[in-house]
């Protein structure tokens, strides 16, 4: 490892970040107090100190690594500290201190796997690791959102949501098992009349480990989590493979489950039917949904201004429906731009992907954009009525220790995957 | 200027500011495919269409895409064979700098021209221009 080298464009960019997050701290006390509270400037001081710390940390550990991710994570981290800050102040608070921890997680990864490559080892013991993390919270969690499932894990007052890691171990999973299968999958074909049919059993391992987790997602009945995955599983396959029958197939399976599950479950009609109409339920069903449409309705284009709306009438608000939060204080053109950095953000790791040499590598790092893209859309969608709402946090955005923690993580891989790019072009 | 100003004026701020960075990231990026492209023979950020194909098989519309250094010539260890009776085996040369166009003549027999001048020193190009190399033309387009 060669010394230190500052990253310029990373410290510049993060200046520019912290600027814009100190400065809505700022005018979230204005409206507030009627006038500027020092005190209401120390969260944002810790969280731009941190920031920059960071960066100096990756100027000595992954001085090559990409610089424009991280700003731009940092960012929306940033932006999502503050409206969480401005809707429950105790909670903005806590979503800094999970911040920090994250910040502290991409650290670690950035220096303890020596090559990410070396991940991919172990990849049916991270599956189970995984299965069993769930399994462990269906019999022993907790339910601390009062919705009637135990989703979380806790010790001493502190609670996690095992899903958001198995988001993270199933990619891993997913892109080992592909890499090492690509070639069996994406040439061998059987003929059968005029349709050549890809192998499938050489898919069995996959379908199993997202089968198994599928199962107990919808035991804990975490639909968009399902989703999730199903999301990550056909876009991993498409990507090892480049073949569109894996994916097509999958969704017209998805389809037809569908399908079924409207029939045969209440709970999927209940929500397909609040989807299509919540007016007529609007008091009881739909009030969630009704009331995130309204305050993005109030917010219009240019939204109410920092701490100038009213986004608290909108149940669960900080973390399945921060988009109404966001629409309604900074309006569309808001919610456009932090959408925009998202976009910026998946692009910019898919770039990543395709650049790197390794197979393993690539589809990670391919996963682990999809995710993000796919959670975005899930519940992007969901709060603006485009598709049946399933709770996932929006990413970077959202309240939630788990998942702040997770995309920490998810990033701190993507960089290193790409710091190893730039040192094998020298 | 009263609280509610402040509040105005910075509304409006946040989510300007917001857009600059966003716009502040495209121009990183504009610059980095830009000194990206300077490593020898990647893609430079530029395009020749043509505009009279000659004898080359071309089709008029087509666009040919441009490296860091481009020579064009009949002989087949060029970046673009022009098979034409009025090219030369190594006729010309396109460079990328980073900033701008540079187009060379490599001494052809019946020589390269831009926008109807004989080149016959190395001369700067931008997209929009007309090249023409004996008498196959092109327009150079910005990619």
């Amino acid at each position: 490892m060669r010394g230190y080298r500052l990253r310029w464009t990373e410290l510049a960019l993060l200046t520019f970040g912290g600027a814009i997050v100190t400065g809505g701290f700022s005018l979230l006390s204005m409206a507030q107090h009627r006038h500027l509270l020092q005190s209401d400037l120390r969260y944002p001081g810790i969280y731009v100190a941190s920031t920059i710390l960071l960066s100096l940390w990756m100027s000595k550990f992954a001085t090559r690594a990409d610089q424009l991710v991280f700003p731009v994570i940092a960012l929306m981290a940033g932006v999502g500290i503050l409206v969480i800050t401005r809707l429950d102040v105790a909670l903005g608070h806590r979503q800094l201190f999970w911040t920090v921890l994250g910040e502290v997680a991409l650290a670690l990864v950035l220096v303890f796997p020596r090559r990410v490559s070396t991940l991919r080892l172990y990849k049916y013991s991270w599956a189970f690791l995984g299965l069993l993390l769930i399994a462990a919270t269906i019999v022993a969690g907790t339910d601390v959102s009062g919705s009637g499932y135990k989703r979380w894990i806790g010790f001493h007052g502190v609670y996690l949501q095992p899903v958001e890691l198995l988001k993270i171990l199933m990619a891993i999973f997913f892109a080992a098992y592909l890499d090492e299968k690509r070639e069996l999958l994406a040439s061998a074909r059987i003929q059968i009349g005029p349709i050549r049919v890809p192998p499938f059993q050489y898919l069995a391992p996959l379908v199993v480990m997202w089968g198994l987790s599928l199962l107990l997602l919808v035991k804990q009945n975490d639909l968009g989590s399902a989703l999730l995955f199903l999301g990550i599983f056909l876009a991993m396959i498409y990507v090892g493979t480049a073949r569109a029958i894996y994916p097509v197939s999958g969704l017209l399976m998805f389809v037809a489950g569908v399908f079924l599950a409207f029939h045969l479950f209440s709970h999927v009609r209940t929500r397909t039917e609040l989807w299509l109409d919540p007016w007529s339920r609007a008091s009881g069903t739909g009030y969630q949904v009704i009331q995130g449409l309204i305050a993005l309705g109030v917010g219009g284009v240019g939204g109410q201004g920092l701490g100038q709306g009213h986004p608290n009438f909108v149940p669960v608000v900080t973390t399945d429906f921060i988009l109404s939060a966001l629409g309604e204080e900074l309006g569309l053109a808001g919610v456009a731009c932090l959408l925009g950095l998202l976009i910026f953000l998946v692009f910019r790791g898919l770039s990543v992907a395709i650049s790197a040499q390794d197979g393993f590598e690539k589809l990670l790092a391919a996963g682990l954009m999809a995710t993000l893209a796919i959670q975005t859309i899930v519940i992007v969608g969901g709060t603006t009525r485009l598709m049946p709402l399933t709770g996932v946090p929006l990413p970077f955005l959202s309240y939630g220790g788990s998942s702040v923690l997770a995309n920490f993580v998810m990033i701190g891989l993507l960089l290193k995957i790409s710091s190893g790019i730039t040192e094998r072009r020298d | 200027m009263s609280v509610d100003d402040i509040l105005l004026l910075g509304r409006v701020a946040f989510v300007v500011a917001l857009y600059l960075f966003l716009l502040a990231l495209a121009l990183l990026l504009r610059r980095e495919l830009r000194v990206r492209s300077l490593v020898q023979g990647e893609r430079a950020p530029g395009d020749l269409l043509v505009m009279e194909p000659g004898e080359s098989g071309l089709e008029a519309g087509e666009r040919i895409p441009l490296l860091s250094t481009t020579s064009v010539g009949r002989d087949s260890a060029n970046d673009i064979v022009l098979d034409d009776t009025f090219i030369s085996a190594a006729h010309a040369t396109v460079k990328w700098n980073g900033k701008g166009w540079v187009l060379a003549d490599s001494g052809s027999t019946n020589g390269t021209r831009l926008n109807g001048k004989d080149v016959r020193r190395p001369v700067a190009m931008k997209p929009g221009d007309v090249v023409e190399f004996g008498q196959i033309k092109f327009k150079m387009v910005e990619l």
